[in-house]
């Protein structure tokens, strides 16, 4: 419905149930704001937006006031200009802003650049957000010269405690935005208003750290803190980004779109893609990647290590004696690991490389190894997966072994989402999780019997297996009233999280899950750890590694994959990677690699849809793409076909290839012999990458696990 | 219906037969928690103890509070055939004395009694004065205290026997309609401060459209020195609870909630009895008196936030959310508590409706003035004679309040803080202002729920003003900017000023900050918060000025702004002042001329208030020396 308003004179017409802020934006009427922000609700606390609105008292802000036909409203005369700016020297009276109306202003923006790193910020110049600051900016609108009123300054000290940001709440302007973002946004409420008058801040319940009042760290509030009270320890000093890259966070399956902050040509930060599905984070995402991908330790040049030590090479030596090796190996003696944290790219050219290069067929991922027999369930699954948006349709949603409290808070969002417009919630999972508190039901196995709660749960799907009521265990009543939800529902999403796909019975657990889907027609969300799993899958890496398959091995080649600890034997290694091995070098080559934020690429997130990654900026010193370094081996051997010169050529390639798939990986495994002995490197946490814990690079995330 | 006649015709009989015909004595006690503070329930074990010496019978009724706090405690004894005779400022000694003579004797104390309940000729008999008669409730009426003193709280029959609950049943019985008719010609008007006609908020909520409404009763009066609400939910909460269920009826709402304070432990309790016993009587619960209108009511206590008292701010500690103020519109009567239309009174809007449902919207009119009807409860406090309850029609003048029902004050009166905290100050040349919501807002103050604290010269404005902008930063909920910091800035002028510090712009950043709070604030409380300080700068300039420009406090209150002096025309030389000095600052000989060192002066008071004369009194300091010698002073 529309209706007919004035604003500063110009009759607009406007739909009911805008504020009146909406309609201005809408036609180009600028209305200051502060604690205003897009995707938040309307606050009214900061009261910049005030207008005059033709027959009501004082002065109503315009964020908060619905428009009704006739009105007409004044956003500029210079009376609410005068009000607007006594409300900026009020915030000014309480925040360090000598900088703002000092005299000396215009030399020290000329003259002083920085007085940076300073432990407590008393004006603009020694504010990390100096420059970036919406309170600095309206008071240049506003030409603000002078406070007139007693300034104050909180004397509050700057909170240091939890992982990733420090609050320095001295600079809070207490627009609310941090609180709304996390309540309403992020259903978290960590934080609120605290103490009242002169008194009240920001802060989380009892004074508690971020840490035990269950923040999940997913940097929301950083992102809409319009001064520098919010900071994110690595980007403090880093000043204003230089231009934003978007790619795919490669963290997780979940293919969540990020923006990396670049500056002098380092990733300074990441930021969550508003044009991306759901615009958020998770803390693997928003905080892990600046200090993993610019870690001190990265690898910058290729370097051949013997008994004697290592010693540095260049990459024409290093190629020719990779090339050396390999060639004077039998085919059957050489073998592969290969990440599937790799770009699609990388896959192929690896496979490639196997295939027509070596003549072998011993490509092995560890990542595979950590599904164990099961693997070939969780490929299977792929087959049912669906993107996260299905939750949004679901009525009904089966939790199992999903935890959103870090990884995957993203998820929990979704969830949290779905309750609120009606959708059931039920949680299957043996430990206390993000989802314990506010699942409508949690379904809580002794942990080792998982898999006997979920036969109870399938039993009484079938209708012909249903037993009376007054027969069941608690438990299996519980199961029994979960399949009738299940069967009863029109739309029901399973979601199965990292830990079921990797626990100890999972391959009865996943049977179960086929079958239950099979039964109740319900669709399936899955979240495996690796990046790029089902593109492992896809380019037909689906063979899990083993022990036994390492022990002949002469030439062992590992592509973004850990040194397998208690190698059977002492082959050769070519260690391609990021990162220096663990603990002592292995006899071999070592190769540095590129990582996702060094080059173009591919992968396939965890409903199969394809992600792009984009390069942000240079690789450190010598640094390769892992796609470049296998292809420069194979031309060192003579063999054709591999002289790419970008990632996209390989896709172009690949994309018109056809894949042997599922079946072709079904009846390579039949002709392995069934080793029980699964490789134990893949004793992987559900923070890492390449191989290693997130929390060997990123400080923050020792903290974030209990030991 | 007829099960509750039967309860209306006991509750009759047994007021008319232990209370009106009553064959023994029947004792009357105050036992609001104003009685109780002054000591009454010493009184109480007093009269108990007394009466198993004696071995009389008599009846001991706790009635809640009459009015005047400085009688208190009140106990009143009406003998077999006689009428109630007030005692008052009794104690345990002058409790045992009166009970003696009276049940003993039979007899009235008539040099102790100050009043009676009685007819005119009772007072001719004994010289005893009529208790309405005293001058400080001669020109009052009463219409929502009209219980307030004479039944017992905590026994449901005494409201019934009042016409309890009629006016819920005429509403009952002659529909919503009538309410709001009945409401909107006596003109009603919120007493909680406002002024917003209480008939159009409830046709609002009425037509407001959604299934479940709720009605809410704000009783979580904040202001300091205000109990209003107190006295009258711990002396007639049936009253409360019956405006609650004609409300309920009216809008459609099938759930009351009472929101209270915490603080009021007294009114909590009461409040529940009375709940359980109208329960009792089928007023309460599903299809009331059969005629489909199911009603419950709940107690909310609230934890101490003056802010939530704004209604907004109600609703979201109501919710179990931080309390604090949201913009409207939506207002309540559209989207209140839980989202749900919610109609919210205050307490004594809603102790009015019986009265005026059971007399109809005419009878109401009588009281007042055209555009504000009705009467308004107010507690005076302060340097007045006679502090207490009071009600009067509005209309009347603050003059008439201060003077003749406060007895005005000892020392010359200076001014009278109206509305409560967030409302202005207003001087001796104020004191015609008629008590409207109209003209109270012009002379920049508020109606607010009732507190008038009256101030005399020992006062100093400065320092007034500082105590309620300090109430008002403590308590403003810091969500808005213009409240949480403007408070900050007023107060920190202020008590630059006090300390001696001010300067003429002091004044100017002061009156800025106050209409930037006015302006842009977001609830009441930011918009009010800067009263204080305005209306004083208005009123009493020339009190501030003499801070700033001359240093000097002339009520002797800032300490530093003036010295002490004891002048030898009045001193008598008692000595008692150089007692009370505990800083050897006061030297002399009996029977002559004392005198006082500044310099060892710490200006405590305590010799001010030992001096029977009025002898020291409190000067400027001279300009070019911080101290003084009498000696040089007297030069």
């Amino acid at each position: 419905m529309s209706l007919q308003i004035s604003i500063d004179g110009r009759s607009l017409s406007a739909e009911k149930g805008k504020t009146i802020l909406q309609v201005a934006r809408e036609n180009g009427i600028d209305i200051p704001t502060l604690c205003d922000f897009p995707g938040l609700p309307s606050h009214g606390s900061c009261r910049m937006c005030i207008v005059e609105i033709q027959g009501r008292p004082n002065t109503p802000t315009a964020c908060t006031t619905l428009v009704e036909e006739g009105m007409v409203v004044q956003t500029n005369s210079p009376d609410v200009q005068a009000l607007r700016t006594e409300l900026l020297k009020l915030l000014l009276s309480e925040h360090p802003s000598s900088c703002l109306i000092c005299a000396e202003k215009s030399h020290c923006d000329e003259c002083m650049v920085t007085l940076r790193k300073a432990g407590v910020t008393t004006g603009c110049r020694s504010c990390f957000k100096d420059g970036d600051c919406q309170l600095q900016t309206l008071v240049d609108r506003f030409g603000i010269t002078e406070i007139g009123y007693p300034v104050r300054y909180r004397m509050l000290p700057v909170q240091k405690g939890d992982p990733f940001f420090d609050r320095d709440y001295n600079l809070c302007v207490l627009c609310g935005r941090c609180v709304r973002a996390c309540e309403e946004n992020h259903f978290s409420s960590v934080l609120t208003l605290t103490s009242r008058g002169t008194d009240a801040l920001v802060g989380t319940a009892f004074g508690q750290s971020h840490l035990d009042a269950g923040c999940s760290f997913c940097g929301a509030c950083l992102e809409v803190c319009p001064t520098g009270a919010l900071s994110e320890k690595t980007r403090k000093w880093d000043g204003k980004p230089e231009r934003e890259v978007s790619t795919t966070c490669p963290l997780c399956s979940a293919g969540c779109q990020i923006n990396l902050l670049v500056k002098n040509d380092m990733v300074i930060g990441s930021q969550p893609n508003h044009a991306g599905e759901s615009g958020m984070l998770c803390v693997k995402g928003r905080f892990g990647i600046t200090e993993l991908v610019n870690h001190p330790t990265r690898l910058q040049q290729p370097r051949i290590v013997n008994r004697g030590g290592s010693l540095p090479v260049s990459w024409d030596q290093a190629i020719e004696t990779a090339a050396e090796k390999i060639s004077s190996c039998e085919p059957g003696k050489y073998g592969m690991l290969i990440s599937a944290d790799c770009s699609n790219e990388t896959l192929y050219v690896a496979r490639k490389f196997l295939r027509e290069v070596v003549g072998s067929n011993h490509l092995r991922t560890s990542s595979t190894a950590l599904y164990g027999d099961s693997l070939h369930a969780v490929q299977r699954l792929y087959s049912f997966a669906q993107p996260l948006s299905v939750l949004s349709e679901a009525d009904v949603i089966l939790c199992l072994g999903f935890d959103g409290k870090y990884a995957q808070s993203v998820v929990d969002v979704e969830l949290h989402r779905a309750k609120k417009r009606g959708a059931r919630l039920i949680t299957f999972n043996a430990v206390e999780h993000s989802l314990s508190r506010f699942a409508d039901e949690w379904l809580q196995p002794e942990p080792g019997e998982e898999a006997e709660v979920l036969e109870t749960l399938i039993g009484s799907t079938r209708t012909g297996a249903r037993k009376q009521q007054n027969h069941l265990s608690p438990v299996a009543a519980r199961a029994q009233r979960i399949a009738d939800l299940l069967l009863e529902s029109k739309r029901s999403v399973i979601l199965l999280g990292p830990s079921f796909l990797t626990h100890p019975d999972s391959l009865f657990l996943l049977k179960v899950v086929e079958r239950l889907i099979a039964q109740t027609a319900t669709g399936l969300v899955m979240f495996p750890d690796p990046v790029n799993l089902a593109g492992a899958f896809q380019m037909g890496i689906s063979t899990p590694a083993t022990m036994a398959g390492l022990r002949d091995l002469s030439v062992l080649h590992l592509v973004g994959e850990a040194v397998p600890s208690n190698l059977p034997a002492r082959p050769f290694i070519l260690y391609q990677n990021i990162y220096p091995p663990a603990g002592d070098l292995p006899l071999g080559l070592i190769l540095p690699a590129a990582a996702f934020t060094e080059e173009d690429g591919t992968f396939l997130d965890h409903s199969g849809r394809m992600r792009n990654i984009h390069r942000a900026v240079q690789a450190p010193g010598e640094a390769l793409p892992s796609w470049r370094i296998l292809c420069r081996i194979a031309q060192q051997l003579g063999a054709r076909g591999f002289d790419y010169e970008n990632e996209a050529q390989i896709r172009a390639e690949f994309e018109a290839a056809t894949f042997p798939g599922a079946e072709r990986a079904e009846a390579l495994s039949a002709v392995l012999p069934s080793e029980p002995d699964v490789f134990p490197a893949g004793q992987r946490e559900s923070h890492s990458y390449m191989g290693f814990p997130l929390g060997a690079f990123v400080a923050g995330f020792r903290l974030l696990s209990p030991d | 219906m007829n099960q509750f006649s039967s309860y209306r015709e006991t509750a009759l009989q047994k007021w008319d037969s232990q209370m009106i015909h009553s064959d023994i004595p029947v004792i009357y006690l105050g036992t609001a928690s104003c009685g109780i503070a002054a000591g009454a329930l010493d009184v109480l074990e007093t009269i108990r103890q007394t009466l198993a010496e004696l071995g009389r019978p008599a009846r001991i009724i706790q009635v809640g509070c009459i009015g005047p706090c400085y009688l208190e405690p009140i106990m009143d004894i009406a003998m077999p055939g006689s009428p109630r005779v007030s005692y008052t400022n009794v104690n345990s000694q002058k409790a045992k004395k009166i009970l003696r003579a009276c049940l003993v004797e039979g007899d009235i104390v008539p040099q102790m009694a100050k009043g009676h309940f009685g007819d005119e000729s009772f007072s001719v008999k004994t010289g005893i004065p009529r208790f309405f008669d005293l001058p400080m409730l001669k020109p009052q009426v009463r219409v929502i205290l009209k219980n307030c003193g004479f039944i017992d709280p905590e026994d449901g029959d005494h409201y019934l026997a009042q016409d309890g609950y009629m006016g819920f049943l005429k509403v009952l019985e002659a529909g919503p309609q009538y309410a709001l008719e009945a409401l909107k010609e006596s003109g009603l008007r919120g007493r909680g401060g406002a002024g917003f006609p209480t008939f159009k908020k409830w046709e609002l909520c009425r037509n407001a459209q959604g299934e479940q409404k709720y009605v809410v009763c704000n009783a979580d009066e904040g202001d300091p020195g205000a109990f209003m609400n107190r006295a009258l939910i711990e002396s007639d909460p049936h009253a409360v609870l019956e405006g609650l269920l004609i409300a309920g009826y009216t809008v459609g709402a099938n759930q009351g909630i009472i929101y209270v304070r915490a603080e009021y432990p007294l009114a909590v309790k009461r409040l529940k009895k009375a709940i359980e016993q109208l329960r009792g009587y089928g007023l309460l619960g599903n299809n009331i008196l059969d005629s489909g209108f199911s009603f419950d009511i709940r107690i909310k206590e609230g934890a101490g936030a003056f802010v939530c008292g704004e209604e907004t701010a109600l609703i979201a500690s109501l919710e179990g959310k931080r309390g604090m103020p949201r913009p409207r519109p939506p207002f309540p009567s559209d989207q209140g508590f839980n989202g749900c239309p919610t109609l919210i009174n205050n307490t004594e809007t809603i102790g009015t409706i019986p009265a005026i449902m059971r007399n109809g919207g005419e009878w109401y009119q009588q009281f007042g003035v055209p555009g504000n009807y009705g009467t308004k409860t107010f507690s005076l406090v302060g340097k007045v004679r006679h502090t207490g309850l009071i009600e009067v029609p509005l209309g009347t003048s603050l003059r008439q309040v201060v003077e003749e029902i406060g007895g005005g004050t000892q020392l010359p009166f200076k001014a009278v803080q109206t509305g409560g905290p967030l409302g202005g100050c207003l001087g001796a040349s104020e004191l015609d202002t008629p008590i409207t919501y109209e003209a109270m807002r012009a002379q920049g103050s508020i109606m607010g729920s009732g507190g008038l604290i009256v101030m005399d010269e020992t006062t100093c404005i400065v320092e007034m003003a500082r105590y309620f902008i300090g109430f008002a930063l403590r308590e403003s909920c810091g969500n808005c900017t213009p409240c949480r910091i403007g408070t900050r800035v007023l107060i920190d002028r202020l008590e630059k000023i006090i300390r001696g510090e001010g300067e003429p712009a002091d004044l100017d950043v002061m009156r800025a900050a106050a209409d930037t709070m006015v302006k842009t604030s977001l609830c009441g409380l930011g918009q009010a918060a800067s009263n204080p300080v305005t209306s004083s700068l208005k009123f009493f300039l020339s009190e501030y000025e003499a801070h700033v420009h001359d240093r000097y406090c002339q009520s002797g209150v800032c300490t530093g702004l003036f010295q002490y002096v004891i002048l030898a025309e009045r001193c008598n030389g008692c000595g008692l002042c150089a007692k009370a000095c505990s800083s050897n600052a006061i030297q002399g000989k009996l029977k002559e001329t004392y005198t006082l060192d500044v310099k060892l002066c710490t200006q405590c008071h305590a010799c001010v208030e030992v001096c029977t004369k009025q002898a020291i009194i409190g000067v400027p300091v001279p300009a070019e020396q911080d101290h003084l010698s009498l000696s040089e002073a007297l030069q």
